[in-house]
């Protein structure tokens, strides 16, 4: 019986190591066939988390694949410049900001809010999970809502619990990882990215949203 | 039938290396405020990945990371001349950047700030500079590169551009360009699109 019950611990620890990913992204259009902003501010993002990197990381993510999908992102010291003028030091503030104030604060048609959800990266040897969750919403001059799109990434890693080894060498590579990614500023760069790139996926485009793309996305809208 | 199976193992291969060669795409705001465009200043680009503007960082720039930085706006001012020479005057570089020195938000490059430092300047100060120089129009631009292995999966590189009229500070065109592939470059693509449909 004592035999049994190990083998079905084995089979059971060998069936949990292992990694395994899950990634994806929604998107939600207020307007259809809506002119998209010329210029964009990407504003402070709002941090949910407990990571003080994540703001940084997930709007320089966004702001790259902005560009990508043919948006003209401002973002620089200047700009963070005008919002502290008007009083904004904090992404957790930018909602209660009218958005006739930050445009005309910024000289944009267009306001990108980013509220990073998850930034974790968690390690107690035996499990591991780098996990990124984000959203961010454009709007235009006058707030009025154009699209808004969720993104997640996870990666998650088991080791065999029976494997003590094993345990203690993930433990230990997983904190030195997080201590020189943290130390040069590419703390859970990759996950950011990689959500960045889930939600471009489902991001209406400008000028205008290649016509396979629009139909992706509406295909994943919620049916009313 | 031979033919049809090569160009067959061609689009699987094309396909099979993630490669994929996204057109350049132009958009016109004001066809006729554009064609009144002789003169254009060519801002510093908005850096997306770095959250900050270009700055000229020559091989002065001590350091690991600022030493051999590429200034992409005076790269693109530079090819800008050549390709679309015929049709405008660029300003821009050296010119541009001491104008918005003297508004203030850009400070340019400071050897005791270090690596990492940034810069910026506001829409607002970009228009003034333009009216400083006497141009018709500015255009600005912004840059990004996939900086991990699964943003370089969907794009190695992109630019933005808008040109933007001196006088009434609206957008006239605007042009993007992106590439997940190594063929050409997306300033070259973007070049291209602005000769052919710019008004």
């Amino acid at each position: 019986m004592r035999g049994v019950r190990s083998i079905a611990l084995v089979l059971l620890a060998a069936a949990a190591a292992g990694g395994c990913s899950t990634a994806g992204g929604k998107a939600r259009l207020y307007t259809e066939n809506a002119v998209m902003p010329d210029m964009v501010a990407v504003l402070l993002p709002s941090n949910s988390s407990n990571d003080l990197a994540a703001p940084d990381t997930m709007r320089k993510c966004v702001a790259a694949t902005m560009v990508a999908l043919g948006y003209l992102p401002v973002v620089s010291t200047a700009q963070e410049e005008q919002l502290r003028l008007i009083g904004v030091t904090d992404g957790g503030q930018m909602k209660a900001i009218k958005p006739e104030a930050l445009s005309g604060a910024l000289g944009t048609d267009g306001l990108l809010y980013t509220d990073v959800e998850t930034f974790s990266n968690i390690n107690i040897g035996v499990y591991k999970s780098r996990h990124v969750v984000g959203t961010i919403l454009l709007s235009d001059a006058k707030g009025n809502k154009l699209w808004n799109v969720w993104g997640e990434v996870a990666n998650r890693k088991v080791t065999n619990p029976l494997d003590t080894d094993a345990i203690a060498r993930s433990f230990v590579e997983g904190m030195a990882e997080k201590w020189v990614q943290k130390l040069l500023k590419i703390h859970l760069l990759e996950e950011a990215g990689q959500t960045a790139i889930e939600m471009s996926k489902k991001t209406p485009e400008w000028p205008d949203t290649p016509a396979a793309k629009a139909t992706a996305i509406r295909r994943d809208l919620p049916k009313n | 039938m031979k033919r049809t199976v090569r160009a067959g193992l061609v689009l699987t291969a094309i396909l099979g290396t993630g490669c994929a060669v996204v057109p350049a795409r132009f958009a016109v705001r004001d066809a006729a405020g554009a064609k009144a465009v002789k003169r254009i200043a060519i801002m510093p680009f908005f850096l997306a990945n770095q959250l900050s503007v270009d700055m000229d960082a020559p091989d002065k720039a001590p350091g690991l990371f600022s030493a051999g930085r590429v200034n992409y706006s005076r790269m693109f001012g530079a090819t800008a001349e050549k390709v679309l020479g015929g049709r405008f005057t660029f300003v821009y570089g050296a010119m541009v950047e001491k104008e918005l020195m003297q508004l203030g938000h850009y400070t340019g490059y400071v050897p005791e700030a270090g690596a990492g430092q940034r810069t910026g300047f506001t829409i607002q100060d970009a228009v003034q500079v333009g009216k400083a120089l006497g141009v018709d129009a500015i255009l600005i631009g912004a840059y990004a590169f996939g900086e991990t292995q699964q943003m370089r999966a969907y794009f190695n590189e992109a630019i933005s551009l808008r040109l933007i009229d001196v006088n009434t500070g609206k957008v006239l065109w605007g042009v993007t360009s992106r590439q997940s592939d190594n063929g050409g470059t997306v300033m070259q693509k973007a070049l291209d699109k602005i000769l052919k449909e710019a008004p």
